[in-house]
């Protein structure tokens, strides 16, 4: 008797670690950035297995369908992409790699140190509701600042690519 | 599905594996003959818009033309251009049909009739498109084609900047049903007309109208197919395809026809919502909702053959410059709407039967100045010419 819950998570914790791997190895960037594409997939995947419906479909909307598109977007309009003597430059070895590492450290703390509330997957229900209301009731402020951040940050993109007299 | 296999004295888990295999396979035959359909009912109707035959060899009024198309490309050999990148190149087609097969699993083909009624279902649907975003870029960039990468980046950004008008607007059915998961937006109305999503008030029929233009821009149709645009193009992203994949492409952009159709009617039109005393016909609810449908899917076909292609910069006007902030203005006036008739149904009820009232005066109108117009023509449609007729 094989639970599929945790099948599935075999499944996807294989699609996204193997798929991770191409993404960081390949030396072609435009496969890499494909390939990104299944590693957010499959993330989506765990957050359907947690119980997390609404989340899941914004991560396929939002990660995989506009980062991961505007990405590769980015990587198809520069020159000579598919050349990896040219495109696929690696700069600064030593220092990416303490970044790298002092970031997974980060983020292990973190993740040992949380209090993971577990629930059990016959309690899993609808998060719609719940999560409108959250944003909307007891994180009002919080979400309102995020929003008005994300606000200035748009308007300030467009101030910088304007072009020509800003008078 | 799974009950009956269970009752075959198969393990749980297994079950719901075979379970879930042979609804997919069900689904795929059913996307398979409905895209296959949809290609010979558009061939018949251009010809017949543009005074011409359209394909009639093949079986009854040339009905198995699909068929006999399809194998042909089957049997046709499958070409990988020098200097492609094979992997993608082969990879490109089956996202694009995954992007939209993936979508029939939340369509409520009637009531109670859904293969997975998702809590988030309406939601899905608009995210799960971003498979097919990802093929098209994926088969323009590896065709190693000028004219494929033009064609898939136009198609990329095409389709990313309309689903923005297109989520907002699908807000307003929201806001009213209260719910994301299909059955449950199709349940918010009834089967008459003025229960209709579409006639609610006013702001629901400018959603409406942002949907469906935004959706045309999704699925690629004239007046916004250019990323296909034959006479600039060559045939966009698919250029290097030959057999199969190009099928395969064919297929889903078909396909994506019916899908889109099928929402329109989910949505907006009442679904397969049946009167109270027959609602539990489940074949009649199916019937009716193929019906609305079709006439949806003959409405996108009708402006197809009817208006010329945009310009990209047009394109990108219309989306960023009007369908969104309409589509915001929909969404503030319907949630205001709301808040003023909130204790009055009453007086809802009176604007959506004023709307579906207007709406059939404009109909009536349209039907007869199109009838006066086909009476004084001059050369009647599918006829011989004067001069040969005069012989």
């Amino acid at each position: 008797m094989i639970e599929l819950p945790l099948l599935f998570f075999y499944l996807f914790t294989i699609l996204v670690l193997g798929v991770g791997l191409v993404v960081t190895f390949s030396a072609n960037l435009l496969r890499s950035a494909f390939a990104l594409f299944f590693v957010l997939f499959g993330v989506a995947g765990f957050y359907v297995l947690l119980g997390g419906d609404f989340i899941a479909i914004v991560q396929i909307l939002v990660y995989a369908g506009g980062v991961n598109v505007l990405l590769i977007f980015g990587t198809m309009l520069t020159t000579d992409v598919a050349n990896p003597v040219k495109s696929n430059l690696s700069f600064q070895g030593i220092l990416t790699a303490v970044g790298a590492i002092a970031l997974f450290l980060l983020l292990y703390g973190v993740i040992r140190s949380a209090n993971w509330g577990v629930i059990t997957p016959d309690k899993m229900e609808p998060t719609t509701r719940l999560l409108g209301r959250m944003l909307l009731k007891e994180y009002v402020l919080p979400f309102e600042v995020i929003s008005f951040l994300l606000l200035s940050a748009l308007i300030g993109a467009l101030v910088l690519v304007i072009k020509g007299d800003r008078t | 599905m799974e009950s009956i296999l269970l009752g075959l004295g198969l393990e749980e888990a297994t079950a719901q594996i075979l379970g879930a295999i042979l609804k997919a396979l069900i689904v795929l035959l059913f996307f398979v003959t409905v895209g296959g359909v949809l290609t010979w009912v558009e061939r018949r109707l251009s010809g017949f818009m543009q005074s011409r035959l359209g394909p009639n060899r093949v079986g009854p009024q040339g009905f198995l033309q699909w068929i006999a198309d399809g194998v042909k490309l089957v049997f046709k050999e499958d070409l990988v251009p020098d200097g492609a990148d094979r992997v993608l190149f082969r990879l490109a087609p089956y996202f694009c049909l995954i992007g939209v097969f993936c979508t029939l699993v939340v369509l409520p083909w009637g009531s109670g009739i859904i293969i997975a009624d998702l809590n988030v279902g309406l939601f899905y649907f608009i995210s799960i498109t971003s498979l097919v975003v990802i093929g098209v870029l994926m088969a323009g960039w590896s065709s190693n084609n000028k004219w494929s990468l033009l064609g898939g980046m136009r198609a990329a950004a095409q389709i990313v900047s309309y689903e923005i008008p297109v989520g907002l607007g699908l807000l307003v059915p929201i806001l009213i049903s209260g719910t994301l998961s299909m059955q449950g937006i199709m349940a918010s109305q009834g089967w008459l007309p003025w229960d209709w999503m579409l006639f609610k008030s006013p702001f629901t029929v400018l959603s409406f109208f942002i949907f469906f233009v935004g959706s045309l821009a999704e699925a690629n149709r004239i007046p916004f197919d250019l990323p296909e645009a034959e006479s600039e193009l060559v045939s966009g992203y698919c250029t290097e395809y030959t057999g199969f994949r190009y099928a395969v492409f064919f297929l889903s952009e078909w396909a994506n026809l019916f899908v889109v159709g099928a929402l329109t009617t989910v949505v907006y039109l009442g679904g397969g919502n049946l009167p109270g005393m027959i609602s539990g016909l489940w074949v009649v609810s199916l019937l009716v909702f193929f019906l609305k449908t079709g006439l949806v899917v003959f409405l996108i076909i009708w402006i197809r053959w009817t208006l010329p292609r945009f310009r990209i910069d047009q394109l990108m006007k219309l989306s960023w410059k009007y369908l969104l902030p309409a589509a915001f203005l929909a969404f503030f006036g319907q949630a205001l709407w709301m808040l003023l008739t909130w204790k009055l149904p009453l007086v809802q009820l009176a604007m959506a039967v004023l709307i579906f009232l207007t709406f059939l005066v404009l109909l009536y109108l349209f039907i007869k100045r199109v009838s006066v117009n086909i009476k004084e023509q001059k050369t009647s449609v599918n006829s011989p010419l004067p001069a040969e007729a005069g012989k």
